[in-house]
């Protein structure tokens, strides 16, 4: 084998078709289950005539992506290293860290919130930022306060946009 | 069309907010482009909400100001830190940096600027001139050969994108699933709701950009940690000397023609046009030694190529309505969003419109040769800051942004939820971009499908019998297979080779 294939990993191999064939599932399960889509509309051919044609490219081609990478693991031809799992938390915390913006904004305000927000996450990423940790906070405080306050202006103010 | 462009012109040098629009586009297209970890894409991403309030007119001199002058910005970062800021500044890393290390970062940024601002004037002449012919030729389209263009500018985006083809058209047909969410716009039939108020009004455009251009792109980063660069802080001299600078012409004019033609090829991409450019250059140089080493051609060609691209990647999007990058993707999505569809008919209804877009891009040019000039001093220094700082800011402008659409949290949490998958493609090697193109294609695909099979009373041989429509999908076929194909091609023709050289001796 060569270095290429030395190197393929098949958690990926395998995780491509799975994410695709989840799509197609989701997506014939809603069909499936919708009587009203099947009506027949005479000359049209109606609001199903796409989706069974996407949802039939996507099933095939989840179905042979599957298929390779069962070849691939018989053939030995890669390892199960797991890649894609690693380091995932701080991009999880930070992504629900945004979902959870969006409660905390109708209780204490988007002003309040994208300070909190902006604020601590500068902390945790500020690692770059050189120097003592007085002047490293000021900066942050700073930061945080010019960005969020820029951003507020701009959207409420100019755009007219009614943040919570 | 000439005349249109003039007279549009003194329209728009009449009207102070314009003008005002394309400045702060162009110096905010700068600042985002030359900050390492925002592409142009993801800049015009996150700037995309600040336009919904504009008339349309306004939001596209602001979104081209930012456009046109990302490109120029991720030279910057490409000179000075050795990090290319945007694809096509992929190559202008390999000299500009070797020239900005011995000294010369000031001349090494000035001639990214001229070559720029002239590649760009070329690229929106030919824009100028190949758009009206590309039209006339629209003209005669009817809804086989829109369906036919529109699985055409699928598969080649799919084809162009990074990794696999076949992944990119698997990410393309997810869009297409992603842009029938919601009412049938013809029968009034929901689909894929599963009877939630969320999915009801379908997904829309710009919550899914910024959140598979943006939140995604930001987690990735994130993830990645902040790269500890070490940037040129001094950038000595400006102008360099007007003889060296005159000495580029022929390079920044072989530059701009390729990047133009190159550019107006759908989905061809700027990447492509300044590798085939920096290579041209090095073969015609009398000193093909230096180039890797801080020659300024190696600079010149391929910076024009990449900005002349701008206005060659605008040529199919205008015409046919399809986008020939993700960049014009954006671009797309803002002229929706806006009740505007581009194709042949937004040239016979609204060519003051189109006009405006060549305006735009001017304009666009020139601001950012003057603040590439007067404030790049400025410029530079933000490179100090630590970028993971300016995530956190972006990422608020994505959740402000999504909010903004409709005053609705639904498209917060829809945002979020695409910069999650978003990150998932990008951790599974999925290419992205075509998932966008999907959704913005999507609609105009299934009406031009269903209204071409209506009028030839249910007939699929439609799309083969027209000679357009026939040819197009042949080609979309082609690109399809050939990635399956060529790897059993090579290696047929590698044992013929063997066998022949068995054969001799």
């Amino acid at each position: 084998m060569d270095d290429e294939a030395n190197e393929r990993d098949l958690t990926v191999e395998f995780g491509v078709p799975v994410f695709f064939g989840l799509w197609a599932v989701i997506g014939w399960w809603a069909i499936l289950g919708d009587s009203y889509v099947w009506t027949d509309f005479g000359l049209d051919p109606g609001p199903v005539l796409m989706p069974v044609l996407v949802l039939s490219f996507l099933s095939i081609g989840a179905v042979i992506m599957f298929a390779r990478a069962v070849l691939l693991t018989l053939r030995r031809d890669g390892r199960f290293e797991g890649r894609i799992f690693r380091n995932l938390w701080i991009p999880a915390v930070f992504a629900g860290s945004v979902l959870l913006m969006v409660p905390v904004m109708y209780r204490i305000g988007f002003l309040a919130t994208a300070l909190i927000f902006a604020f601590g996450w500068m902390c945790v990423l500020a690692e770059a930022w050189h120097g003592n940790w007085k002047r490293r906070l000021l900066m942050i405080v700073i930061a945080s306060a010019v960005g969020v306050g820029l951003l507020t202006y701009i959207f409420a103010e100019v755009i007219r946009v009614p943040l919570p | 069309m000439y005349g249109d462009f003039l007279g549009h012109l003194t329209g728009v040098l009449g009207t102070p907010e314009l003008i005002a629009l394309s400045a702060i586009g162009a110096i905010l297209g700068i600042v985002l482009g030359c900050l390492p970890g925002i592409s142009s894409t993801m800049s015009l991403a996150i700037l995309l909400p600040v336009t919904y309030a504009m008339a349309p007119e306004a939001a596209i001199v602001f979104l081209i100001g930012v456009f046109s002058a990302s490109v120029y910005g991720g030279s910057i970062s490409a000179i000075l830190l050795n990090i290319p800021g945007t694809p096509g500044a992929i190559v202008t890393q390999l000299d500009g940096y070797p020239m900005a290390r011995s000294g010369r970062a000031g001349e090494a940024l000035t001639i990214a600027l001229f070559s720029s601002t002239l590649g760009g004037i070329v690229g929106l002449l030919v824009l100028m001139l190949i758009a009206p012919l590309i039209v006339a030729g629209a003209m005669q389209f009817r809804s086989p050969e829109f369906a036919a263009a529109t699985v055409f500018g699928l598969t080649m985006l799919a084809y162009a994108s990074p990794g696999s083809t076949f992944k990119g058209l698997m990410a393309g047909l997810v869009g297409l699933v992603c842009g029938m969410v919601g009412f049938d716009t013809v029968t009034d039939t929901p689909r894929f709701t599963f009877g939630t108020t969320l999915l009801e009004s379908g997904i829309d455009l710009v919550p899914l950009t910024v959140g598979i251009f943006g939140l995604a792109e930001v987690m990735r980063t994130i993830e990645l940690g902040s790269a500890k660069t070490a940037a040129v802080e001094r950038i000595g001299r400006l102008i360099p000397p007007w003889r060296s600078l005159l000495g580029l012409w022929g390079s920044i004019g072989r530059g701009s023609i390729l990047g133009a033609v190159v550019g107006a090829i759908p989905a061809a991409g700027s990447a492509i046009a300044v590798a085939v450019s920096y290579t041209q250059e090095q073969r015609l140089s009398r000193h093909p030694e230096r180039f890797g080493k801080g020659a300024p051609e190696g600079i010149a060609a391929p910076e024009a190529s990449n900005n002349a691209c701008v206005g060659g990647a605008l040529v199919p999007m205008m015409t046919l309505g399809i986008p020939g990058d993700s960049m014009t993707a954006i671009l797309m999505a803002s002229l929706l969003i806006h009740g505007l569809r581009p194709g042949p008919m937004l040239f016979a209804d609204r060519p003051d419109f189109v006009a405006a877009v060549y305006v735009a891009l001017f304009l666009a040019l020139i601001f950012t040769l003057i603040f590439g000039l007067v404030f790049i001093r400025q410029i530079v220094r933000l490179l100090q800051l630590p970028p993971n700082i300016l995530l956190v800011i972006v990422t608020l402008l994505c959740f402000v942004g999504a909010f903004a659409i409709r005053n609705n949290v639904d498209d917060v949490i829809v945002m979020v939820a695409f910069g999650v998958i978003g990150f998932i493609m990008t951790r599974l090697k999925i290419p992205i971009a075509p998932l966008a193109f999907g959704l913005i294609l999507g609609p105009i695909l299934e009406e031009n499908l269903r209204r071409a099979l209506i009028v030839s009373d249910g007939s699929w041989l439609v799309f083969v019998e027209r000679p357009i429509s026939a040819t197009l999908l042949a080609i979309s076929l082609l690109a399809v297979l050939y990635p399956m194909i060529s790897p059993s091609l090579r290696k047929g023709l590698k044992v013929g080779r063997a066998k022949r050289l068995n054969d001799v001796e």
